[in-house]
């Protein structure tokens, strides 16, 4: 790439952009109660059976503060950030695949791309703002996740929320989950770029 | 697992990095009192010394080296292996990261046996003083 | 194929059969190529997603079949292989030979049913047959209801007068006239019998019906992906047609021809190239050819198979490859590969794939990782996650205005 990077363009992603479905399924993750244990991006692995290497739900490890001194109490801080797909409103993935195998679906707000039409050209993983579409080195395909939609179909949660030990992920309506978060009086906290618009919320 | 984590590493403090000069990334050698050469670990550089890679973490209190045990294989399918003769299927990446048994310490006087906890009864290995150098 | 298909099929275009796997909106959504539609006299083709279909009346013009670059449409009666033998022989020996069309001179010594379906081949097969000139007999196309494919026929002549200068032709040897527009000739009355007419039906009916489910018999076999229909690379006739008419000649002057007009292209790749394949793999015709050799990657291109669609310039990410500003006609006959690019391989010692070079602007992550290979997409991805870590943007209270308006 150039200096600038891989981007797309603003009237590209607006292009690709079409009238919002009636609803956006997505997730709400508590940071402030994560605890790394990575059991989503098992259990998610588990469920969709992805090979070694690529992994729908990666959690992100951010350490704050220095302990230099053992005489000194010591001001360290660990986050843990999990980071499925975002679903965006706009998703760049979407955008910049070259044979449109990526749509977003109309009814539940979920990105996903059709491994029949994916030629492994890795633009998706280009463009997407947090590199989350994965290649599959033996199916020669790009991977990401899909908010288990082969659960949500049949009415159950997707994996990585079944299986997460701290109870801090939720599912739900984009809607509904935004109520909620206001009751609980919770937080919000803004992870990475916001120019595609991602649906995952995240609070803190 | 391996996804997640497909090596291990050693873990220390900045103050320690700092005396020692090294950053994340980086190979430092570690040598116990009993530890000795074992030709078939990898990372075995000779009269006891082990080689390992580097984490650079507040995480770990000054003074401390912490590492993932349980990596490294050389067994359990990580290395080409025949029953009656065929060749059996063998993934190089289990056998990734570091071997670490050889730094725990040895009971002194039997010699033949590594220290263990008196109340669990599992290998002792929080109180094994170590040799750290930079490589 | 459901019933509604087959009724369709049956009653507008078992003429016309459509190579889809040769059309460039087919193969990728961002080429901006709409010639046929354009050109269609009765706006009977659209463009969609799923490539292009005939979807309304058909008039079997053939136009599109002419337009279309990359030889999509075919059609089964009087393809171009027939007209190009009615040109050899009713051309042998002849002085003038007037070409025109339904609503022009119906005498002429060829008739098409649009000037709109002649193809450069035939023009060149025309010359060849030893005439001394050709006179294209033309009404005032934009008074005719098939106006749509006028500039398409402009065009034509003018990349036709093109290749004559390349084979050393004068000037004056293609001659456009202009003839008043004549009405649509109908069939004199004829009497026909009961029986005549439902025999007649009878017959057609068969021959379609049996057109039709010919194509029903296959449907169970399990549909092909994507990507085994864009690996077919099917053949160009027309581009084959061409090429037959041009061998005849001995020498080929050198003729430029602005690359917006022209029915090939010259490429040139810049350094940015990131040996992605994807030009290769959706390139219609396969003009774009890689290979990954044991230390480099060879990018190579032949510029006889090249149709000028612009689908590598178009879904070309880092924008490595373009287009020249004018083309060589005589790159037609180039059946050599050109080296447009070529590096030195390299293996991501991450996620193990093959890349090339350095990629200008992505930093490599840590100074102890100098000296191994990481490709500019792992690189990429690493940068990513410490934008997302270092910038502290995870821990802001509030994001852009946009979102403020999310949260209300």
């Amino acid at each position: 790439m150039s200096e600038r990077g891989a981007f797309i363009p603003e009237e590209v992603l607006e292009a690709s952009f079409k009238k919002p479905g009636p609803k956006q399924y997505t997730l709400w993750v508590d940071l402030e109660h994560c605890i790394g244990c990575q059991s989503c991006t098992m259990g998610c692995k588990a469920e969709n059976n992805t090979p070694v290497g690529v992994d729908y739900n990666r959690v992100i490890e951010i350490e704050e503060g220095e302990f230099k001194n053992p005489k000194e109490k010591p001001e360290v801080r660990v986050y843990f950030v999990p980071m499925p797909c975002m679903h965006c409103g706009k998703p760049a993935c979407m955008a910049a695949c070259p044979v449109g195998a990526i749509t977003k679906r109309e009814e539940d707000g979920i990105v996903l791309i059709d491994k029949d039409k994916c030629i492994g050209c890795r633009y998706c993983a280009w463009a997407c703002p947090y590199g989350h579409p994965q290649f599959n080195a033996e199916a020669k395909v790009m991977e990401k996740c899909t908010l288990c939609v082969q659960r949500v179909t049949k009415g159950l949660r997707p994996a990585c929320v079944e299986t997460c030990t701290a109870k801090v992920r939720f599912f739900g309506e984009v809607n509904d989950l935004t109520k909620l978060i206001r009751e609980r009086r919770a937080q919000r906290a803004f992870v990475g770029p916001t120019t595609t618009e991602p649906s995952v919320m995240y609070t803190k | 697992m391996a996804s997640i984590k497909p090596q291990n590493y050693a873990e220390i403090n900045p103050a320690d990095a700092e005396r020692m000069g090294v950053k994340t990334g980086d190979w430092v050698k570690a040598k116990s009192p009993s530890s000795r050469h074992t030709p078939y670990y990898s990372n075995s550089l000779g009269d006891g010394w082990y080689k390992y890679q580097v984490r650079v973490t507040s995480r770990i209190r000054p003074g401390l080296f912490s590492i993932c045990q349980s990596y490294g294989r050389f067994g359990a399918g990580a290395r080409k292996w025949y029953t009656n003769g065929k060749e059996q299927p063998h993934d190089e990446r289990i056998g990734a990261g570091f071997h670490i048994n050889p730094l725990y310490m040895t009971d002194p006087v039997l010699k033949n046996i590594v220290m263990i906890d008196p109340v669990g009864g599992a290998t002792q290995s929080f109180g094994t003083p170590l040799r750290l150098e930079r490589l | 194929m459901g019933i509604a298909e087959v009724a369709d099929r049956v009653t507008n275009n078992h003429n016309m059969q459509i190579e889809v796997s040769l059309c460039a909106p087919f193969r990728t959504p961002k080429s901006g190529c709409s010639i046929c539609a354009d050109i269609c006299p009765i706006g009977a083709i659209r463009i969609s997603g799923n490539g292009v279909e005939i979807a309304g009346k058909c008039i079997d013009c053939g136009v599109c079949v002419s337009g279309c670059p990359n030889s999509v449409f075919r059609m089964k009666e009087r393809n171009d292989e027939k007209i190009i033998e009615e040109i050899k022989a009713r051309g042998k020996g002849q002085e003038a030979f007037r070409i025109s069309c339904q609503r022009g001179d119906a005498r002429a010594d060829l008739s098409v049913p649009c000037l709109g379906r002649l193809t450069e081949a035939m023009f060149v097969e025309a010359i060849k047959t030893g005439i001394s000139r050709i006179e294209i007999l033309q009404p005032e196309c934009r008074k005719c209801p098939n106006s749509k494919a006028s500039s398409h026929i402009e065009g034509m002549i003018s990349r036709a007068l093109a290749i004559y200068e390349m084979v050393d032709a004068e000037k004056d040897k293609l001659i456009v006239k202009k003839i008043p527009l004549q009405p649509l000739l109908k069939e004199p009355g004829k009497s026909v019998s009961r029986r005549e007419l439902l025999s007649a039906f009878r017959t057609k009916a068969v021959e379609v019906a049996a057109a039709c489910l010919s194509e029903v018999g296959t449907e169970g076999e399990g549909k092909e992906t994507f990507r085994e229909v864009i690996n077919k690379r099917p053949e160009n006739f027309k581009r084959r047609l061409l090429i037959q008419a041009l061998e005849g000649f001995p020498s080929l002057k050198e003729v430029h021809m602005p690359s917006a007009d022209a029915m090939l292209a010259e490429i040139e790749v810049s350094s940015e190239c990131t040996a992605c394949g994807v030009c290769v793999t959706l390139c219609p015709t396969g003009a774009l050819t890689q290979e990954w050799e044991e230390e480099k990657f060879c990018l190579s291109f032949k510029p006889s198979v090249c149709t000028n669609c612009r689908v590598c310039v178009e879904v070309c990410m880092p924008e490595a490859i373009w287009i020249k500003d004018s083309a060589r006609l005589n790159y037609l006959m180039e059946d050599r590969e050109i080296k447009v690019f070529e590096a030195k391989r390299k293996t991501c010692s991450v996620c193990r794939i093959d890349f090339v070079g350095a990629v200008k602007g992505l930093r490599p992550f840590g100074d102890s990782v100098a000296g191994a290979d990481i490709c500019p997409l792992c690189i990429d991805r690493h940068n990513k996650q410490m934008a997302i870590i270092q910038k502290r943007g995870f821990m802001r209270e509030t994001g852009s205005p946009h979102d403020e308006r999310r949260l209300k």
